[in-house]
């Protein structure tokens, strides 16, 4: 099975290209979650409460296809621990979404973790190391680090493994509840060869990052990796089905 | 027959990777299922004197005459440059020139570069090599404005011109401004879909399938075309028939 654990939807829903791209490649599961209609770096309730409610109406569309990723936004930590209440038990999602509101090691993060931990649900943490500089509050893979310290029960998903790869895997590697995800438009020859010489294929996601993304550009970086096959496919899907079952068990 | 119209060969500057040899091209070649490839030396970004980069390279490449095509790194600021060009273009078989404007550190709109595009040959010109976001501080380096090579080449009609590593957003702009700008696919990641949208709205008359082997893995360049809602014609274009045609005049 493969599980493509980082999509967005586009505006309010998902295209039906996308729907049918993921059939023809084989791709059983999309974990979805939005940003928004229009994207907020710095979403207010009603914007991501509004963004997880058309997530919730593409996983009534599409139940077989669409799994839910509740967005938050930590700066508002009651509202958001409200959202993820009413999105994990009310409306069957099955991991959080942390964009750029707040550095991932922010304290008001902490909360929404924990909660997290106690779901047993994974965080899917936003992360990059620009060149070209991060946009205000936007974590890179060293915060993302810190905050697995702390919480070493949580099973974060550092997302795009940071962009800079090689730099996100450094970071990252000795934090063993860290797992990394191959999304987003680097297609750099070595990434998923590094990331499972460095942390070990159990640790590596596939993702893609669609709409953005074109999903079959993200499904060949990891066919066209060279890599056992066992690996390819933890990759593509054993592992985060063995993540999301720890949310059922 | 598929051809890739944009290959290197070379060590990448800033990362361990085994993969810059000749040999090791056509391995990845045989192995994405690509039959030639247009290549350029890596080194030639990184040379002053670019034509050290061809002689380095030319050795292995003449060995495969019948798989590859040299596409000769050109600096039209350093001095011999025309000499540089005539050996290229008679000695080494060069089937074009590539250019590094923004590695060699000057703008499109000089007399040296009106020189050169009036010569006819066809012109690639590497807008970037990779991510901007991926730099190494050592060495950032801003994309050449797009809009730049149509100016170019709406002042040099018979001319044609290669933007290669564009985005969708510059392939879309610049082919509609210029009809004698082709461009190749190896910087396009997304969104959904993103060749057959990108033929929707420029044609498949001026794209390029590119991998920007070795730099970037090969597959996610057959997937993007092989996946995309095209007519067979259109595929076959973008595969062959529009480099076959560039080059071969």
């Amino acid at each position: 099975m493969i599980i493509d654990c980082h999509v967005h939807l586009q505006g309010a829903g998902i295209q039906p290209e996308l729907v049918e791209k993921a059939s023809i490649l084989g791709v059983e599961r999309l974990c979805i979650s939005s940003l928004g209609r229009v994207w907020s770096y710095e979403p207010t309730p009603k914007v991501f409460i509004e963004a997880n409610n058309d997530v919730a109406e593409v996983m009534s569309e599409f139940p077989n296809l669409a799994l839910g990723f509740c967005y938050l936004n930590p700066v508002y930590t009651d509202e958001s621990l409200a959202e993820m209440k009413r999105c994990v038990e009310e409306l069957g999602m099955v991991g959080v979404k942390l964009w750029v509101a707040a550095y991932a090691d922010d304290p008001r993060v902490f909360p929404l973790v924990e909660k997290a931990i106690e779901y047993r649900i994974p965080v899917l943490q936003h992360a990059w190391h620009k060149a070209t500089g991060n946009l205000p509050h936007e974590s890179n893979p060293l915060h993302v680090a810190d905050l697995a310290r702390r919480y070493p029960e949580a099973d974060i998903i550092l997302a795009h493994i940071a962009g800079d790869w090689e730099r996100g895997i450094e970071a990252v590697k000795d934090c063993p509840n860290i797992l990394v995800d191959t999304s987003g438009s680097i297609i750099e020859m070595g990434m998923v060869e590094r990331a499972v010489e460095e942390l070990g294929a159990r640790r590596v996601l596939f993702g893609s990052d669609a709409h953005g993304v074109d999903l079959s550009v993200a499904v060949a970086k990891i066919l066209d990796a060279e890599i056992e096959d066992a690996d390819r496919s933890l990759i593509l899907g054993a592992n985060m089905q063995a993540l999301l079952e720890r949310r059922r068990s | 027959m598929i051809w890739d119209a944009c290959t290197f060969v070379g060590r990448h500057p800033f990362r361990r990777s085994q993969h810059h040899s000749v040999g090791n091209l056509l391995r990845l070649m045989d192995k994405a299922g690509i039959d030639r490839a247009a290549v350029s030396p890596l080194a030639g970004a990184f040379y002053p004197n670019a034509q050290e980069a061809n002689e380095e390279i030319y050795p292995d490449i003449r060995k495969h005459a019948d798989r590859l095509a040299l596409i000769a790194a050109l600096n039209p600021m350093y001095p011999g440059w025309k000499d540089d060009l005539k050996r290229s273009h008679e000695i080494l078989s060069a089937r074009g020139v590539r250019l590094f404007p923004n590695y060699h550190g000057y703008v499109l709109d000089l007399p040296e570069v009106w020189e050169l595009a009036s010569l006819g040959l066809p012109i690639f010109i590497s807008i970037r090599l990779w991510d901007e976001r991926q730099h190494p501080p050592t060495c950032m380096i801003p994309g050449v404005p797009a809009a730049s090579v149509a100016d170019l080449a709406n002042k040099h009609p018979d001319t044609r011109f290669v933007l290669s590593m564009g985005r969708y957003g510059e392939i879309t702009t610049v082919l509609k401004q210029a009809g004698n700008i082709f461009a190749d696919i190896a910087g396009v990641q997304g969104p959904t879909n993103c060749i057959g949208k990108l033929v929707a709205e420029v044609g498949s008359e001026r794209l390029l399938f590119a991998t920007e082997l070795m730099l970037q893995y090969a597959l996610p360049a057959r997937y993007r075309v092989d996946y995309a809602n095209l007519s067979e014609a259109d595929r076959q274009r973008i595969y062959e028939g529009n480099l076959t045609d560039l080059i071969s005049h």
